[in-house]
């Protein structure tokens, strides 16, 4: 009878498949998501502003050497004013949208407001992370997280440089954890093999 | 050495076929010597340098080190080193010239980048097959020698290997099945043949002799029109069908323990693996009469760095029945196809751009060549068959449109003329995406992306809090496989 209930124990730890109701599981909807730092709107307006003066020389030249100074003359920075007010207003829109969050098992990251989409990447799946600095960031101190997987890679700009370094170091950690702890399995697994083949040829 | 030569005739030919062509049309016929005197002097330096490429060609395997080493060049030398367990994939392949010669190709690939690493031009069929079986196996006992080994040659055992042939009559059904678009245009142009011969039948009782007559010249027009378009598909049907023929005679799928092997081609032989484990996506198409000769095929995707440019990644397999996909796919997963229990099932708001592609287009386009008098106003009737098979269609679309889960598998199905299956393992997960476009938020509904290493897919118009428990329950289960597929191993 004890042996059937061991036996019994045995079989449930080994080929376990209970059910798991759906409202047990961790929600993802329901995390609270950081938004960006709030010094990545300056560095925005700041890139803005270098890429128009290069594009109002640009075109300014262009209207000079090809017809001069004339009534017409303003007409070539049309497409300068249609690029800068596109760009202001979906920058402006789109830090808004723009959040990410760290989970135990993975992260977040949440952007776009035409299309709104929530990507979730599990650590398991990460394959190196980089932090990038732009020349302007660098200036206030922030950076870019690019995260790699064998699928596709993700950028979350506007981390102050800290934080980024601690996200990096935290997931680098989780994927060194969730390896070592596999390496582990495997070579008890093939200890206790190669121990169970000694004592077979001893016998 | 000879096949050397042919091939750097093939470049050579390749480079300056323009030249030549327009030296024979610009020359008069006496200096037609000259150019013979030149080609004669092109063969011999060719294949000289093909000798001498082939002399300086050498490759051995280091079996201490593990390495692969290749080397050529007759001025600029160069060696290629691989380390043999970075080595991910070994294809022989037989083009036509090599075919003629009875020699093959390898090529040998790594990871880390999608091209090709080494190709080895010519090689005799043992040697060829017995480097294949050394570089893939991995080296314990072997290493007796310090020094480097030459290849010796090795009898592949292939009586224990399963094997899963496809008939060419299956192949010839396939061909003849496959495009269902083109189908279905001859079906209406069938419809249409049927319905000019009727008008024309009760045409000669109806109609008064002065409309008949006017009639009578725009009808000319369109069946002539008519017979053009209908034998150009016929033709395409057919062309198509000997060139799916002929690229894929003799499909033969190899099941090896790890890895299995593709052999297809009647002129190219083409002979590629795929990594089991590297399996990414497994794809299976049919339409509704394929489906009743029980024919299917498979579009298989493997890990691949840069998707959209390794087509080596991608691996089709037309015309199995339904009993060889299950094998391969029992194979590749060890593991049966499973029963999928959760279905997500979408919106009718899908529909909304098929039923303006395949509704409200034709019907304006009919409605314009009605218009211009292109074609008669009492072709409008075609609708009356059309737009009920329009309503069937959208409305088994819509049914059979989900997303499905089983304990280790997600499938994507979706049946309208074709039926298209797509089964990944969930562990197979790079991430999970879940998009909302500004003009579904008052309907909350969402589309989820799932991205694997060999590409994504996407449900489309799916209840967001489904959805979102969905998601719930892959990250789950895919945190779940990570941590058994660890303590299994």
């Amino acid at each position: 009878m004890d042996n059937n209930l061991a036996a019994q124990h045995h079989l449930q730890t080994v080929f376990s498949n209970e059910v798991i109701p759906l409202e047990s599981l961790p929600q993802f909807q329901s995390v609270d998501l950081n938004p960006l730092h709030q010094d990545y709107k300056k560095v925005m307006s700041w890139s803005i502003f270098f890429t128009s003066i290069i594009m109002l020389l640009v075109l300014g030249s262009i209207g000079y050497f090809t017809i001069g100074f004339s009534v017409y003359y303003f007409l070539f920075f049309l497409p300068w004013l249609i690029w800068f007010m596109i760009r202001i207003l979906s920058f402006k829109i789109s830090f808004s949208n723009q959040a990410y969050a760290l989970r135990e098992k993975d992260f977040i990251y949440q952007e776009g407001w035409l299309f709104k989409s929530q990507q979730i990447v599990p650590y398991s799946k990460i394959q190196h992370l980089s932090i990038q600095e732009g020349w302007i960031a660098r200036k206030y101190g922030l950076a870019n997280i690019n995260v790699f997987t064998t699928g596709d890679n993700i950028v979350i700009p506007g981390v102050s440089k800290e934080i980024a370094m601690q996200i990096q170091s935290y997931i680098l950690s989780k994927i060194q954890l969730e390896d070592e702890v596999k390496e582990d399995v495997n070579t008890t697994l093939s200890n206790s093999n190669e121990e169970s083949i000694d004592t077979t040829s001893e016998a | 050495m000879m096949i050397e030569f042919l091939l750097l005739l093939k470049k050579f030919w390749k480079s300056f076929a323009a030249l030549l062509v327009y030296l024979l049309v610009k020359l008069e016929w006496q200096q037609y010597g000259y150019i013979l005197l030149f080609l004669l002097l092109v063969i011999i330096f060719l294949s000289v340098l093909a000798y001498l490429n082939y002399k300086h060609t050498l490759f051995y395997i280091h079996f201490q080190e593990k390495e692969f080493i290749l080397r050529k060049g007759i001025f600029n030398k160069s060696q290629h080193i691989l380390h043999l367990d970075k080595i991910t994939q070994v294809n022989i392949n037989q083009h036509f010239i090599q075919r003629w010669l009875q020699v093959f190709e390898v090529e040998i690939e790594t990871a880390g980048s999608s091209k090709t690493e080494v190709k080895l031009k010519a090689l005799d069929e043992n040697i060829a097959f017995a480097l294949k079986n050394e570089l893939l196996k991995n080296h314990k006992a072997s290493v007796k020698n310090n020094e480097a080994a030459i290849i010796e040659k090795q009898e592949a055992n292939q009586n224990e290997e399963k094997a899963i042939k496809i008939k060419p009559q299956q192949l010839i059904a396939y061909a003849f099945t496959a495009d269902y678009f083109r189908g279905f245009l001859v079906l209406i142009g069938v419809l249409f043949s049927f319905y000019s011969r009727i008008q024309e039948y009760l045409g000669s009782y109806f109609q008064e002799i002065e409309r008949w007559e006017e009639e009578a010249i725009a009808r000319v027009n369109f069946s002539i029109f008519f017979i053009i378009t209908f034998s150009l598909w016929i033709f395409s049907i057919i062309a198509n069908a000997i060139k799916n023929i002929i690229r894929y005679y003799g499909l033969q799928i190899k099941l090896e323990a790890k890895s299995t092997w593709i052999a297809y081609g009647l002129l190219n032989r083409k002979n590629t693996m795929l990594q089991n484990e590297k399996t990414q996506i497994f794809k299976i198409k049919t339409n509704w009469i394929q489906r009743k000769l029980n024919l299917y095929s498979l579009y298989i995707q493997q890990l691949a760095q840069d998707i959209h440019h390794d087509k080596k990644a991608k691996i089709n397999i037309l015309a199995c029945n339904e009993n060889q996909y299950q094998q391969l796919f029992q194979q590749i997963y060890k593991e049966p196809i499973p029963k999928f229990e959760y279905h997500l099932k979408s919106n009718y708001r899908l529909l909304i751009p098929h039923l303006f592609l395949w509704g409200i287009l034709p019907i304006l386009l009919m409605l314009m060549f009605i218009f211009w008098q292109v074609i008669p106003i009492s072709s409008l009737f075609v609708l009356m068959v059309y737009l009920p098979l329009l309503y069937i269609f959208l409305r088994r679309y819509l049914m059979t449109y989900q997303l499905s889960v089983s304990s280790h598998f997600l499938q994507l199905e979706s049946k309208i003329w074709n039926e298209k299956r797509t089964i990944i393992a969930i562990k197979d997960i790079q991430s999970l995406q879940m998009t909302q476009y500004a003009w579904h938020r008052a309907s909350g509904l969402v589309q989820l992306t799932i991205q694997t290493a060999g590409g994504s897919f996407s449900f489309h118009n799916g209840e967001k809090t489904a959805v979102q428990e969905l998601v719930n329950t892959l990250l789950y289960k895919i945190e779940k496989d990570e941590t058994t597929s660890a303590s299994q191993k």
